[in-house]
Formats: structure tokens, C-alpha cells, sequence
């Protein structure tokens, strides 16, 4: 990589990345970790920091708080599940559409993976101001259930309608990894397999699902990360008691006002969401 | 009854056609060189006797069992892969192993003798790519005997290989096809390859078979102007009533031949090639013995052959 540039310029590209990652994602970090053990109080900023003029004086008290309390162990289960949820139905539904654009030709594929990407041109907000208007009780689909004779349903403010959103948004980034896997796969091992005996099913059990694996795990934590901490969508589709960790460490932050324990929730989804990163990263240095 | 048997196949691939009315027959336990340029549709024939193309026209038999429509998995036919096409997810054993999996048969008996009869003892737990090329080869080929097929299908199997691994590969894969009795078809570009593994040639031309002979009769009596030139840089003369192939080992230096002047001399260790122009204008290759006495580039020579070395052509 970059076999023939000078060494200056590969020196100061690395140190500009390192610039960039200490200063916009260390830096911060630290203030983050650090703010747990501070003390909340009344003021701007409403936070004591630990590292004062007088030495440490910090207390992992919020850190005692949130293993204490059960409503955050609550909402990180919560948020689990739905981030597994999520991310498991955008694996499955995105492989298969990745397979299907894969399978196309060439000139095909580029306009359906166009289409894949084309609910990025609408707003996010305004994709999910849609399924309101969709899902709540004088809605789209509740009016035409009403023309059958169906009473309305409660479908705004479900898990349901909390999951087809979710799913929705996050679909893209779960298509893209895979398609790129599928659609250089080596379509002679799929013919050799075949030519062996073995029967359709067979082939994509032992070869093509196989194969994707790595591309299926990256799909599934593209979409797991991010749907972990997702605040908006429980916002407008979810429903309001079941609080997940991104509800709650904005309802720490700007409500509550308890910075540190804010911090707190914010550290340890982060090592929540380390842990399967590591894992991935173990798997394709072994490859 | 042969073993297998096309019929007229024909195959196109939009405004090109790969395959047009072809009909060739290969007998039980042969080995059958399919030799031609890119584009003489070699490996089509291959992938459609393999089941990986369906013909637009034309049956495909096996054993007299019509197979034209049957899927490649309902084939007793195996295919060895240009580029291998090994498992990479996979051991050597397993690779191996895969098609007798899918027949619901134990592997390890016949995956033992595969392993000792291609000399991969010790590798069965490695990967495709912590093997040698030819080791995979050997993987590839050792996969495709598993099921012992009746047909073995084999696409340039040798031309992923380095220069001196080639013959002593070529010998061994010329053992284990007398070893194991099965027929092998093999697609080839090269000649030499051809000639000296099959029991017949088959030279395939434009979608055509040009021509189906065992190698010598090949060699010394090329049918169609196409094959003279396919098959080693004969000299192609014309003549009263056409055409004529004469190979440039056939020609010598002998008084009382044609007058022509040396072009060009080059030894080559076991001959010496030489490009000599008659008068009138026509280039002719020559290979001398290299114990011969060579010319010098610009000398007159005389040029003789015998009358029976002209071989008429087809136009």
C-alpha cells in the first residue's frame, strides 16, 4: 500500500490519523471515563470533576449505582434484545437480497443496489414520521382494516412498530457487506460442489453460507452496534415505559441532569459493545 | 455402445456460437484430448457435458441414457476444475470426502486410498492454501475420483503448473486414468500435451470438431488446413487440387531440391530451426538435426522432399 510514495508523506498521513483519532475520539473518552467518577451538583457544567485542585476526589458512587439499580441492568437487556432482533432480521433479509442482486447481471446489480441505498435521499425523520402516520390509530392501515369492519388496533407504540422501523433503517448496512462478499464469491466452488452430488440446498449450506460467514458476522455487527445505542426510533415508534440504555443515558444527560452516572451508562455500553468486536477482530486475524 | 455420446449439440451464447451441431463419442475406460484455441469451444463442450450448460439443441448420452436435462448432482460424470475450484473452508480430507458425504458413504476408507494412490499422505488436515500447486492439483483430482465416476472431466489440468512439474503431472495423470479405468476428458490448449496423454485427439474448430484421430495419425495426416496449423507450425503449401500440410521435420538440405535462400537460423538444443524462402517467394520452416551441419543465414541452399510428405487437406 502506498508502495511508492515517499516515506514523509506516509509519516504525516499516519500522523494525521493519529491526530484525528486522539484528538476526536481518545480525548473525548477520556472525558467521558473520567466524568463517572465525578460528583453531580447544581450548576454549569452540572458535573464535579473528579481531578480537582485539591487531588482526586472522585467517587465510583454512580458506577455503584448503576450495578445497584435494576432499571439500567433492565434497559441494557432491553436494548440487547432488540439490537440482537434487529440486526438478526436485517441478516436474514439482507443476505437474501444480496444473494438475489449477486446472482444478477452485472449492469442489473449497480441500479438495485441504488434502490437499496434510496431511502438514504429522504430525510431519516421524515422515513419514520411514515410509519406514524402509517401505524397510530387513525392511520393508513388502521382506516383500511376499519373499511373490512375491524375495530383499530394498537399498533403505533408497539415492539412491533418499533422493529419494522428499526429494521428499516438499518437493512442498507446490513445489504452492502454482504453483497460485496457474495458478489465476488468464486461461482466455481458452488459448480464443483453441485458437480459432487450435492443438492441446491446443499451447495449453499456447505459452500455459499460457509463462505460468507465473515461478511455475515461484519452485516450483523454493522447494524448491532449502532441499533445498541438507538435513541429516535423507541422515541417516536417504541413504546414509551420500556426504556432502552440510549433513552436512558439521554434522559440522564438532559433531564436528570446527573452527568456522571450519564458517563457511566455511556462507558460501560461502550465495553458491551467492545466485547464482540474484539471476538470479530480475533476471527479475521485467524483467517 | 460408447460411453458418452453428443448429438448434434449446439450451444450460443447471445450473437456467438460456442457449439454448432456437434456430435463426438467417447469409449468406455478412454482418455480423450479436446485440443482448440480460445473460443473453439473446448470448455463448453466440457460444462455441457458436465451439466453446468443446457444445450439449446442437441442430446448429451451416458451409457445410452439420455442426461441432456438431468442437473450436474444426478451426473455420474466428475469435474476437475481449471483453477481447482478446492474448498478453501475446507481440510484436504474434507475436500475430499464432500462427494462421498453426499452419497451418505463413510469417507475414510476411500479417502485413505485416494490419499496413497496421488502421494498426499500427511497433508489431510492442511488447507488448499497451505498447499503446493501441484499438491492442489493432486487434491483436485483426487475429489473428482472420489465417487469413482465413469467420466472424469478434466479443464487444463496441467496449465496452472510450472514447465517441469507439467510432464512428470501429465505421466502420473496418464497412470491413474489406466489405474482407475475410468474414461477422462480433456480440454487443452496445447498441442504437445495432447498428443502425448490421449488415446485419441479430438480438435475442435469454431464450434466444429475439425478432426478426431488418434495423436500419431494426427500428427502425419492432418485433415483440415486449421488442424495443420493447430498442430505444430506445419508448412502450409498450395497446389493442383488445394492444399497441402508439410511438416518442417520432413524437409532436407539435399542437392537436386528446390533452390531457396536461409533466412533465419535458430538452435534450439535438440534441433535447429531454420526459415528458408524458395524462389518465388514462399517461407519455409525447417527442422534439421542438430548433429546436422547448419546452414548460415544467407546461404543458398537446395530444399527436397518426397512426394508422400505433401499431405492434401480439406478446404
Amino acid at each position: 500500500m502506498g508502495g511508492g510514495r515517499p516515506r514523509s508523506a506516509r509519516r504525516l498521513t499516519r500522523a494525521l490519523a493519529w491526530i484525528w483519532l486522539a484528538l476526536l475520539v481518545a480525548l473525548p473518552l477520556a472525558v467521558v471515563a473520567m466524568m463517572g467518577f465525578g460528583t453531580a451538583q447544581p450548576g454549569i457544567p452540572p458535573v464535579r470533576l473528579p481531578w480537582g485542585a485539591e487531588g482526586w476526589q472522585g467517587s465510583p458512587e454512580s458506577w455503584a449505582l448503576l450495578l445497584e439499580d435494576d432499571y439500567y441492568l433492565g434497559a441494557a437487556l432491553r436494548s440487547l434484545r432488540l439490537a440482537g432482533i434487529t440486526a438478526l432480521c436485517c441478516l436474514v433479509l439482507g443476505f437474501a437480497m444480496a444473494l438475489g442482486i449477486a446472482r444478477m447481471p452485472a449492469r442489473r446489480q449497480t441500479l438495485w443496489l441504488g434502490l437499496v441505498l434510496a431511502p438514504f435521499l429522504c430525510g431519516f425523520v421524515l422515513r419514520m414520521a411514515a410509519w406514524v402516520g402509517m401505524l397510530r390509530d387513525s392511520g393508513w392501515v388502521n382506516r383500511m382494516l376499519g373499511h373490512l369492519g375491524i375495530e383499530p388496533l394498537q399498533l403505533l407504540y408497539t415492539d412491533a412498530a418499533l422493529l419494522a422501523g428499526m429494521v428499516h433503517s438499518y437493512l442498507p448496512f446490513a445489504v452492502l457487506p454482504l453483497w460485496a462478499a457474495l458478489a465476488r464469491r468464486d461461482l466455481a466452488l458452488e459448480e464443483a460442489a453441485s458437480d459432487l452430488g450435492a443438492s441446491s440446498f446443499t451447495v449453499f449450506r456447505t459452500v455459499t453460507l460457509r463462505l460468507a460467514a465473515p461478511a455475515a458476522l461484519a452485516a450483523f455487527l454493522l447494524v448491532f452496534i449502532p441499533a445498541m445505542g438507538e435513541v429516535v426510533i423507541p422515541e417516536l415508534l417504541g413504546a414509551p415505559d420500556a426504556v432502552l440504555m440510549g433513552r436512558a443515558i439521554w434522559a440522564e444527560f438532559f433531564q436528570t441532569r446527573d452527568w456522571p452516572l450519564a458517563a457511566v451508562l455511556a462507558t460501560a455500553l461502550l465495553a458491551l459493545l467492545a466485547l464482540p468486536l474484539a471476538v470479530q477482530q480475533r476471527l479475521s486475524v485467524r483467517r | 455402445m460408447s460411453l458418452l455420446s453428443l448429438q448434434g449439440v449446439s450451444k450460443r451464447f447471445g450473437a456467438s456460437t460456442a457449439l454448432d451441431a456437434l456430435s463426438l463419442d467417447v469409449g468406455e475406460g478412454e482418455f480423450l484430448a479436446l485440443l482448440g484455441g480460445s473460443g473453439s469451444g473446448k470448455s463448453t463442450l466440457l460444462r455441457v457435458v458436465a451439466g453446468f450448460e443446457r444445450p439449446d439443441s442437441g442430446r448429451v448420452l451416458l451409457r445410452g441414457a439420455d442426461i441432456t436435462a438431468l442437473p450436474p448432482q444426478r451426473r455420474d460424470v466428475a469435474m476437475m476444475f481449471q483453477s481447482y475450484a478446492l474448498f478453501p473452508h475446507m481440510s484436504v480430507f474434507e475436500n475430499i470426502a464432500y462427494g462421498l458425504r453426499r452419497m451418505g458413504e463413510a469417507p475414510g476408507p476411500r479417502v485413505a486410498e485416494l490419499v496413497e494412490m496421488l502421494g498426499l499422505a500427511g497433508l489431510e488436515g492442511r488447507r488448499p492454501h497451505q498447499l503446493s500447486g501441484g499438491q492442489q492439483q493432486r487434491v483436485a483430482l483426487a475429489r473428482a475420483l472420489a465417487r469413482r465416476p465413469t467420466l472424469v472431466l478434466l479443464d487444463e489440468p496441467l496449465a496452472a503448473l510450472d514447465a517441469n512439474l507439467r510432464e512428470r503431472t501429465g505421466f502420473e495423470l496418464r497412470a491413474i486414468q489406466r489405474r482407475t479405468g475410468s474414461a477422462f476428458v480433456m480440454v487443452t490448449h496445447d498441442q504437445a500435451e495432447a498428443l502425448s496423454l490421449a488415446d485419441r485427439v479430438a480438435v475442435l474448430d469454431a464450434g466444429r470438431i475439425a478432426q478426431v484421430a488418434p495423436p500419431r495419425e494426427l500428427y502425419e495426416r492432418p485433415a483440415t488446413r486449421e488442424v495443420a496449423r493447430f498442430l505444430g507450425a506445419a508448412n502450409l503449401l498450395d497446389g493442383p487440387g488445394g492444399g497441402f500440410a508439410l511438416r518442417p521435420e520432413r524437409i532436407r538440405i539435399a542437392p537436386g531440391g528446390r533452390p531457396a535462400r536461409v533466412e533465419e537460423v535458430a538452435f534450439r538444443g535438440a534441433d535447429v530451426l531454420v526459415l528458408a524462402r524458395l524462389e518465388g517467394g514462399m517461407a519455409l520452416r525447417l527442422l534439421l538435426p542438430a548433429a546436422a551441419r547448419a546452414p548460415a543465414p544467407g546461404e543458398a541452399v537446395e530444399l527436397h522432399w518426397e512426394a508422400d510428405d505433401l499431405v492434401p487437406l480439406a478446404a
